[in-house]
């Protein structure tokens, strides 16, 4: 399209768009004009005697006889046009006086075999090729009428003398910081603008606006040049690791993988997860034929303790491009520690015995009782040395606020002070903490929570039902089985192939619940359901939304307690243990502690800033401003360094300081809060520095980035074989040492297109009409 | 007349002798598991409705016969039915917030998979009890599963446990290896709801047997400190207490006691 322009009128649109149009000889305007309308009478007074004197007129012949004297009219237009000497004027640099910087990306994945303009076939041949190659080379036509100024980068740029220098072995680009930095370096030149060779694979951990802007501010144009394929023909790449940073150990940890393909749609891969060189779990996928990316969910036990890293990868396949790309790391932390529940329970009943049960054994849940025996007796379970005794349900947040989740039996809202129901949404929603609601005669509806705060926490719809309607009734003989988000769901999964869990359920014995509940709330997601002829619709079994921070579950039977009995079970059999150490753990996973520290990521390469981002709370989870928080940072080499970290100012309860990480290895931050002197709490935290190769991620050329790079500084982006349009365009750059210089547009093929169509057009209508 | 008689006499002898001979060698010609058939007695039965229903485990035991008891047969397992569960429940309804049964409960055999959906369960003279071994496997698992049980009423004259010994060979069979641990009024069992700061139910009373009765514990794998399974009221019968406390009987206060036990125990059993 850009050629056909060309062609028509001379110049590329590009200059155009730099140029300012003129008439060179403005005097030769009046006598042209007077010319031309002269002619123009003529022309008319000669078409309407001729038509007058035709004997033969025809209604066709009447229709286009006006055609000829606007043919003719135009003709003589365009003429006047090109006697009054068109011109494009443009700002051009003056030869030798203004720089060029060419900056070349030295990465590794310029070693790619993606481009067949090499004899080498690889994007870094292509790059040498054009830059020095015999013909025509970038260098020597932009040396023409630049100084040219050689930086290669990695993850900032260098100065080099020659295309020699270049390894094109570095294991980091990041596009930005080098574009930047090559901006500074020639700072004080008259800069005509910046030539990037890059393939777009940018590892920058930052965002490239904020290096964009600081280009755009300081006026220097880069002028993109990409090099290898938008799309590589047969890869596979893990692309994207979604892991959580802290999982407790023995729970299922649940990922979510990202693979990306060309070339292998409709191909079955193995992807493994690995813990420490142990395959933990192979899940195969699949690859949809005509997409190109499938997000697999893969699930397995963290068992062992400490700082995990977790290796996920795909074998390479054996007409694969690129493998460097086939596995990612995901530093999770396995901690053991005992989360604390809250069980508040309305009656003595199996249910929450087996419940307690169930879990008593696992070493990282304390679950905490207060069981109802009677009006106003209380019976406390499980409480130690590290727990705060009070009777009934608690009156003070720091009480409540203490525990990571709350477990509410069989318990009638009419129970609770409206203060204790507010404090108890507050826990999921400011707190965070997660709430589980179990069925029961006296919960849900049935208990009157509807029109109270406990509504909120329900992630399925109340209805009201007068006290005074008596006992709710049971249905019984409900047959659970998954939804389609229950299967793989981390808390449903009761087996360890999920097949065989997803086909479990169903098989379990049946329950009975008291909740009529068939209605979800809006961003409420049900697990499991059941069927019953006491009600139309499925009845909700395991549901979950969010609140605010925090989350909250509802199970609604009133007996899973016979998983466990019922004489079809087995006394081995750990159905019933399993479900509810997994839901508990599910219930306290992603609820924050009081005080938490995070680096702002997991992994980084070394000599990286690493941000630390602490968080401040007191008892009652308020944000705490004034606070001295220090992190001390074990280096791999098992040096400590000491960071205070500062109010960020933009958000409550927020600390922030930065280190920068030169060693590779795990490194273990501890941080310590303190107000007034007085010990808040402490945190720990890790994370891994390494070589992580990101560019080699998305390798493909990455148009996107190297337009956006182009357009947001003003400069443009042009293929690696057009240097000598990459220096007509730098040399009308409105940067550097500048000269006016007006280009003819008279002779502009179009021009003499226009000429010859109209006349022709006005001859063959004169033949039509019997008039030639 | 004399040699007569001593005729007689001798006669008499030796046919009984012989009589007792033959139904001795009868009696060892049988199988060792052999017990009297007891007759098949029809009880009420409760559906599953979701909160406590009283189980009454029924067993056929070594010895029966008629007595003072349901249907006027002593089955053993049937001392104090129905009115000790019934007055039993009814307490419990009306001094706690379990959700209960309180018409009476129902009667089951170890063999009967509805025991599984009654996790707490009394079982009264187990000096006759004889279990098959289908039985033993059915009431092993529900204890390992979580099930609770109340052994309760047999009693032995000092110096002749002969009831004990049949109940320690019968556990043993039920759970080797585990032992039968005298409990203390510390343990939490006596705290689970009433507070008993005395677990002595002696009557002293020329009516009574002179006996002096004892709790024991079955614990989860043999560790006191961890769940007790199995609550054992040797030379003590709280369901007679719960059965005649509508009369006289009973001292007040044991009756009282009696009560507060097995409240303990249900609540003990419901929340452990």
């Amino acid at each position: 399209m850009v050629g056909l322009f060309e062609f028509l009128f001379k110049y590329r649109p590009a200059l155009f768009e730099e140029g300012r149009f003129t008439f060179v000889s403005p005097g030769w305007m009046q006598v042209a004009a007077l010319l031309a309308g002269a002619l123009l009478v003529i022309a008319a007074f000669t078409y309407r005697r001729l038509g007058a004197g035709t004997a033969d007129r025809t209604a066709g012949a009447d229709r286009l006889r006006w055609l000829p004297p606007v043919f003719r009219s135009l003709a003589i237009g365009v003429l006047v046009f090109c006697l009054l000497q068109p011109a494009l004027v443009l700002s051009t640099v003056v030869p030798q006086e203004t720089f060029v910087g060419v900056v070349v990306d030295d990465s590794r994945s310029m070693a790619m075999p993606d481009e067949a303009a090499a004899a080498d076939g690889t994007r870094a041949g292509a790059v040498l090729e054009a830059l020095s190659g015999e013909s025509g080379s970038m260098l020597d036509r932009l040396a023409e009428r630049f100084q040219v100024r050689l930086l290669a980068f990695g993850r900032s740029a260098e100065r080099i003398e020659s295309t020699e220098q270049l390894r094109f072995g570095r294991a980091d680009s990041r596009i930005g910081e080098a574009l930047v930095a090559a901006s500074d370096e020639l700072a004080g030149l008259p800069l005509s603008g910046l030539v990037l060779l890059s393939d777009g694979a940018d590892s920058a951990p930052a965002e490239l606006g904020d290096a964009l802007l600081t280009l755009k501010a300081a006026g220097t144009p880069v002028y993109t040049v990409g090099v290898g394929r938008p799309r590589l023909r047969k890869d596979i790449e893990v692309s994207r690791v979604v892991a959580p940073r802290r999982v407790l150990e023995g729970s299922t940890v649940e990922v979510e993988v990202t693979l990306s393909q060309t070339g292998f749609g409709g191909r079955t891969v193995d992807l493994e997860v690995e813990d420490d060189g142990r395959i933990v779990n192979l899940e195969q996928v699949t690859f949809p034929r005509g997409g190109s990316a499938v997000t697999a969910r893969v699930m397995f036990a963290a068992n062992d303790e400490g700082a995990r890293e977790f290796r996920f990868q795909v074998a390479g396949q054996p007409d694969e491009e690129l493998l460097l790309n086939n596995e990612r790391t995901a530093l999770v932390e396995v901690l053991k520690r005992r989360e604390k529940i809250f069980f508040f329970e309305g009656e003595p009943r199996d249910e929450s015995k087996f419940l307690r049960r169930a879990v008593s054994q696992d070493e990282n849940l304390h679950v905490v009782s207060m069981t109802r025996q009677a009006a106003n007796k209380f019976y406390g379970m499980n409480f130690d040395e590290d727990t705060r005794r009070f009777e009934g349900f608690p009156t003070r947040r720091e009480e409540l606020f203490e525990y990571s989740g709350v477990i509410l039996g069989s318990m009638e809202a009419s129970f609770f002070t409206h203060d204790q129901m507010r404090m108890l949404v507050d826990f999921a929603s400011q707190r965070g903490g997660g709430v589980l609601l179990l069925g029961g005669r006296r919960a849900f509806s049935e208990g009157g929570f509807a029109g109270t705060p406990l509504a909120e926490l329900s992630p399925v719809v109340l209805y009201d039902r007068p006290a005074d309607q008596g006992r709710p009734e049971l249905m019984t003989d409900l047959r659970i089985d998954l939804t389609p988000q229950g299967r793989g769901h981390p808390a449903t999964l009761l087996r360890d192939d999920r097949d065989e869990a997803n086909e479990l359920w169903p098989t379990l014995p049946p329950l009975s619940a008291y909740q009529r509940a068939t209605e979800l709330k809006a961003g409420a997601t049900a697990l499991l359901q059941a069927e019953s002829p006491m009600v139309r619709d499925p009845m909700i079994v395991l549901a979950h939304h969010r609140i605010g921070r925090g989350r909250a579950i509802a199970f609604t039977p009133h007996d899973s307690w016979h998983w466990q009995m019922s004489a079809d079970i087995p006394l081995e059999d750990q159905t019933h243990e399993r479900l509810w150490r997994q839901m508990l753990r599910w219930l306290v996973s992603y609820v924050p502690d009081r005080i938490e520290v995070e680096a702002d990521r997991d992994r980084f390469e070394p000599g990286s800033t690493v941000t630390l981002r602490a968080t401040v709370r007191d008892e009652a989870f308020q944000e705490v401003n004034r606070a001295q928080v220090v992190a001390a940072i074990e280096q791999p080499s098992g040096e400590e360094v000491e960071v205070p970290l500062d109010w960020s100012v933009e958000r409550d309860g927020e600390f922030v300081g930065t280190f920068t990480a030169r060693e590779s290895g795990l490194y273990r931050v501890e941080v310590d809060a303190r107000s007034e002197g007085e010990l808040l709490g402490v945190a720990t935290s890790r994370f891994a520095v390494d070589e992580l190769n990101e560019e080699l991620f998305g390798a493909a050329r990455r148009d996107s980035v190297l337009k956006r790079i182009a357009s947001e500084t003003g400069g443009r982006q042009v293929g690696l074989g057009q240097a000598d349009r990459l220096v007509e365009d730098l040399s009308v750059s409105s940067e550097g040492t500048l000269v006016r210089e007006a280009r003819d547009l008279w002779d502009m093929p179009i021009l003499f297109l226009a000429l010859v169509a109209l006349l022709g057009g006005e001859w063959a209508v004169r033949r039509r009409l019997g008039m030639a | 007349m004399k040699e007569s008689l001593n005729r007689g006499r001798t006669f008499a002898a030796v046919a009984g002798i012989l009589s007792l001979a033959l139904l001795a060698g009868g009696l060892s010609a049988r199988d060792e598991n052999w017990r009297p058939a007891a007759p098949e007695v029809e009880t009420p039965s409760f559906p599953y409705s979701g909160g406590f229903t009283f189980a009454r485990i029924r067993f056929e035991p070594t010895i029966w016969g008629g007595g003072p008891f349901m249907w006027g047969l002593d089955l053993k397992w049937n001392h104090d039915y129905p009115f000790a569960e019934e007055n039993f429940t009814r307490i419990v309804d009306e001094i706690t917030d379990v959700e209960v049964q309180t018409e009476g409960g129902n009667v089951l055999e170890l063999s009967d998979p509805r025991l599984f959906e009654h996790p707490w369960a009394y079982l009264c003279e187990p000096g006759f009890w004889n279990p098959t071994e289908e039985e033993l496997e059915n009431l092993r698992s529900y204890l390992l599963k979580g099930g609770f049980l109340v052994i309760d009423d047999f009693f032995d004259i000092r110096g002749y446990p002969v009831q004990w010994e049949n109940f320690e060979r019968q556990m043993g069979r039920l759970l080797p290896g585990y032992e039968l641990v005298p409990l203390t009024v510390e343990h939490p069992v006596f705290r689970s709801f009433f507070v008993l700061d005395d677990i002595n139910f002696d009557i002293e009373d020329a009516r009574f047997y002179p006996v002096r009765g004892r709790i024991y514990g079955v614990f989860e794998d043999n560790d006191p400190s961890r769940r007790l399974m199995v609550a054992i009221n040797y030379n003590m019968d709280i369901g007679d207490f719960w059965e005649w406390s509508e009369t006289t009987f009973y001292p007040v206060d044991v009756t009282q006691k009696g009560f507060k036990l097995g409240v303990n125990y249900l609540i003990y059993g419901m929340t452990h």
